[in-house]
Formats: C-alpha cells, structure tokens, sequence
C-alpha cells in the first residue's frame, strides 16, 4: 500500500479555447474508510491560476499554505499577479527543495497566460514538471482518467463543451477507482468569470 | 569634525594565593589601586576604566591554591564627536555621519548620468585615466546586470565591482526560481537592500559609490539611482559625482518627455562635454543605451565617434 494512495484523490484539468476547466474528486478517506466526502484539492491562487493537489492530505493542505504565502509576499514586492508558467516554476523549486524528504503530492496546475491561452501542467512530488496542450492528470484514478480524458478529449473546445467533457471523465474514472470518488467538484475559467460546480455522481 | 580617538587596552593577570584571606585581601588592595586611578582621570572627563577580578576556588584536594584573575579595560575618547567613526551610531542631530561620508566620495568621483527616453534609457560616464600608460579598452565602468538591465556608477570602483557581482547572482537566482526575467524594480530593491545591510552591521562599512542602473522590461524602460545609504529614486534623467549641479541643471533644461533614444544619447554627451576638463572622444567617455528590443549595450569608440560627429 503505497503513500500516495493512503488518503485517495482525482484531479484532472483540461485546457480549451481562451479558457481552462480543472476538477477533483471530494473524497477523504484513510485507507479504506471514508471520513469525509468534501475535502477541498483544487484551490485559487489568484482569478487565473488554480492548482489541484493530489496525495498525502496533510502535504496537499501544508503545501497549498506555503504557495499562498509565497503567492501573496510575490503579489505585494511585485504588484503584480504570478503568471501560471512562473508559478509552476515555483512549484516545481519548492518540491525540489525537498528532494530527500519529499511533500507527498502531485499538483496539477492551470491557468490562463499572456492573451488568454490556457496553460496546464503536472508534476510529480519532486518537481519534474510536465507540461501538455490537452490535459494532465493526478491521483489514483489517474490511469482510469488518462483513458477516459484520451477518449472524450476534442481541442479547442469552449466553456461549456469543456465542463461537460471534463465532469464525464472524472466521473467514470472515480467510479472505477475504490479510493476516489463521493461527487465532484470542477471549475471553468474564463477570462471573464469562474464558475465553480458540483458534481453528484455515485455517492461511494 | 573634529577627529576622535579611541583606546581600548586591557590588561590580565592572574594570581595565586594561599588562602580565601589572602585572596580577598589581594583583591581588596587591587579594587583601592584602580579605583584610585579612576577617580584621578576621571576628573580630566576623558577616560573610563573598567575593570572587574574573579576568583576561582581550589579545584581539586591537589592544588591547595585559589587562581584570582582580574582584568582591566581602559578606554578614552578624546574630543567631543563621539560619533563620526562608528558606523551603526546616529549623530544628536538625527544622521548617520559615516553614510553623509560615502556620499562625499561618492561626489568627488567621475561624472556619471542617466537619461530615461520614450523609447530607451541611456548612461553614460567619464572615463578618465590615471595616465596614458594605461590600456583603456581593458577598463569598463558600464557593466551588464542582465541582459537588460546595465549599470554605472560614481565613486570606489572596487566597491561598485562587489556590488556588481552581488546583484547579478540575485538576479540570476530570481531567474532560476521563477524561471522569468528579473524585473528592474526588484533588482534595484534587492541591491539596495544589500547597500542598506552594509549600514546597520558591525564592522563594516557603507559603500562608496552611487549607481545607475538601467533597464527596460515590461514596464517600459526605466532608470534608477542608488545610494550609499540603500534609498533608491526613479529618475526620468539624472546625474552623479563630480559637477553633478551643472549637469542636472543642463539636463532640465534640455529634458523632453517625448525625446527619443538618440536625441537622449546627444543630450548625454552634450552634458558630459559641459564639465569636461580636457577634450571630449570616444577614448575617455563610456556610453551604454537600450531599446525597445530590451537587449543593454555598450557602444564601441567607433560608434561613440559617430555620435560625437554629430553632436559637433
């Protein structure tokens, strides 16, 4: 039973046209049972990157903590918001600064760059940063959820088109993984609005 | 100013009695010496003495001894300004007289100005040579930061090379954090924060120069000068060093909003040629501009001649 599959956990994001759609499952479990149904992976930066952690819970909200608190001294010296190419960067230099005693976690990052183009990344828990054009995923449900992005997955689609593709995969992948599942939650970024959605699907 | 001195001597000894009483008794007689000299210098108000003793007890059933050690420092400070040598002190009158020091060397330094154009900024300096012997093509007062922001600055040369080498490793750390170009207004931050930590440390000194630095980022092009004391100004020209009131007389009157990167390398040599002792070539003035296409340059004696022609 390896670490990362100790607490459970799905996250997925896909890129669109001028806009982005990243989603998790809400399942907190230790093993196999379950304690919570609405633990909150994806979390806001600023209005346009979101980063989603997968893994180990405790590290998902430490690290989630110290990238705000980096966000927010980076927002006040430079007046300015991060872009999310520079964010990942950085996340990809904290989780390598523990290289020998690494945060249990793999963050998908997703954000809206220079002119509205969607950039979405992964990595894994010591920083190798892995960027696509499509979608990344993390998790346990990850292999189901490469299968089901690969399939449903059409390029430049827009926000609604995005959020539907984006909640069928994660749902019928988290429905094959035992340590992920109980609802979902997504959100759409456009350069104009966030909309945040839950997903009811099947509550185990 | 007057000019101050400071003594600090210190004496040790160690002794070794017999007995407790005798010990004290050493000891007694000892504290009556040095008091009795205190009170002789202190009434000349110059001199503090300060002394303390320490005994030890027999440490084991084979030394019968008791060690005493006394010790005494004795330090005098002649005239009244207590206050001009030590860096980290503040002068009654609310200054930091070692940082209003580093600005005097910094004002017999060379020449140098900045000059922020609509497209462009552009610095320049004096470059003169302690003698002809000397191989000029080897001196380079206008140094890269990164390659976009460059620097010059009046005053030490030594001191402006460790600030130099300071700032770009900052630089080069933020790039390899953020993977993105350092921004000017940070880097002008982070270096003026060193010159600062060099004003309130101990056993060091403020540096003696005042720089410039110049870049052009997303923000357009801008221009900075540093102090000795670490404060930093954005100036749309400016000017430092020896003549610095002619030059920034000059330059206000002849400064537009709108001049463009060439105008303003005219208008730099123009005000360098205004204190110019000697006559002016491309052998003892260093130029350096950058554009819109965000890349700092020096410009080569042949180009520098170009732009003298023109002026002329």
């Amino acid at each position: 039973m390896s670490i990362f599959e100790y607490n459970g956990s799905a996250v997925v994001a896909m890129g669109g046209k001028n806009c982005f759609a990243i989603a998790s499952d809400r399942r907190l479990g230790v093993q196999l049972q379950t304690i919570a149904t609405d633990f909150q992976r994806i979390s806001k930066i600023h209005d346009r990157v979101f980063i989603g952690l997968s893994g180990l819970a405790t590290d998902v909200q430490t690290l989630y903590q110290r990238l705000v608190f980096r966000h927010k001294l980076y927002q006040l010296r430079e007046e300015r918001d991060m872009k999310p190419e520079t964010f990942a960067s950085l996340v990809s230099a904290i989780l390598y600064e523990k290289r020998f005693g690494p945060y249990l976690c793999q963050p998908v990052i997703a954000g809206l760059g220079e002119d509205d183009k969607p950039f979405i990344c992964t990595m894994d828990s010591i920083g190798a940063k892995e960027l696509a054009k499509d979608f990344v995923v993390s998790g346990t449900a990850s292999e189901s959820l490469y299968g089901a992005c690969e399939a449903m997955y059409k390029p430049d689609m827009e926000a609604e088109e995005l959020f539907e593709t984006i909640s069928q995969a994660l749902l019928s992948s988290v429905d094959r993984d035992c340590l992920s599942g109980w609802g979902g939650h997504v959100y759409v970024v456009t350069p104009t609005e966030i909309k945040e959605r839950i997903l009811k699907g099947r509550m185990d | 100013m007057e000019s101050d001195h400071v003594m600090m001597m210190r004496t040790t000894a160690t002794f070794r009695t017999r007995s407790c009483d005798d010990c004290v008794r050493v000891r007694a007689s000892l504290r009556r010496e040095l008091l009795c000299a205190n009170s002789f210098y202190k009434k000349s108000k110059a001199v503090n003495f300060h002394y303390f003793l320490r005994l030890s007890l027999p440490s084991s059933l084979f030394d019968p001894y008791i060690e005493g050690f006394f010790e005494v420092s004795l330090r005098c400070a002649m005239g009244d300004s207590q206050y001009s040598f030590s860096l980290t002190t503040f002068s009654p009158s609310g200054k930091l007289v070692q940082i209003e020091h580093a600005l005097t060397a910094v004002g017999s330094g060379q020449t140098s100005l900045g000059i922020k154009a609509s497209n462009g900024v552009v610095i320049a300096t004096e470059k003169k040579l302690p003698s002809i012997l000397v191989d000029e093509a080897s001196v380079q007062k206008i140094q890269h930061l990164t390659p976009n922001i460059g620097v010059v600055y009046s005053g030490m040369g030594p001191d402006f090379r460790v600030l130099v080498r300071k700032s770009r490793k900052q630089a080069e750390q933020y790039n390899r954090l953020y993977k993105e170009p350092i921004p000017v207004t940070q880097l002008v931050r982070e270096t003026a924060t060193v010159m600062q930590e060099f004003t309130q440390s101990g056993g060091v000194r403020p540096f003696g120069v005042s720089l410039l630095v110049a870049g052009y980022d997303d923000k357009g092009p801008q221009l900075y000068q540093v102090d000795p004391s670490g404060s930093y100004f954005s100036w749309k020209a400016s000017a430092m060093g020896k003549n610095v009131s002619n030059a920034k007389t000059f330059l206000e009157k002849r400064y537009t909003e709108d001049m463009e990167l060439d105008d303003a390398i005219h208008t730099a040599i123009l005000t360098l040629k205004e204190g110019f002792e000697g006559e002016i070539s491309s052998k003892n003035i260093e130029i350096g501009k950058i554009g819109a296409d965000k890349v700092f340059r020096v410009l080569t004696p042949a180009e520098i001649d170009d732009y003298l022609a023109e002026v002329e």
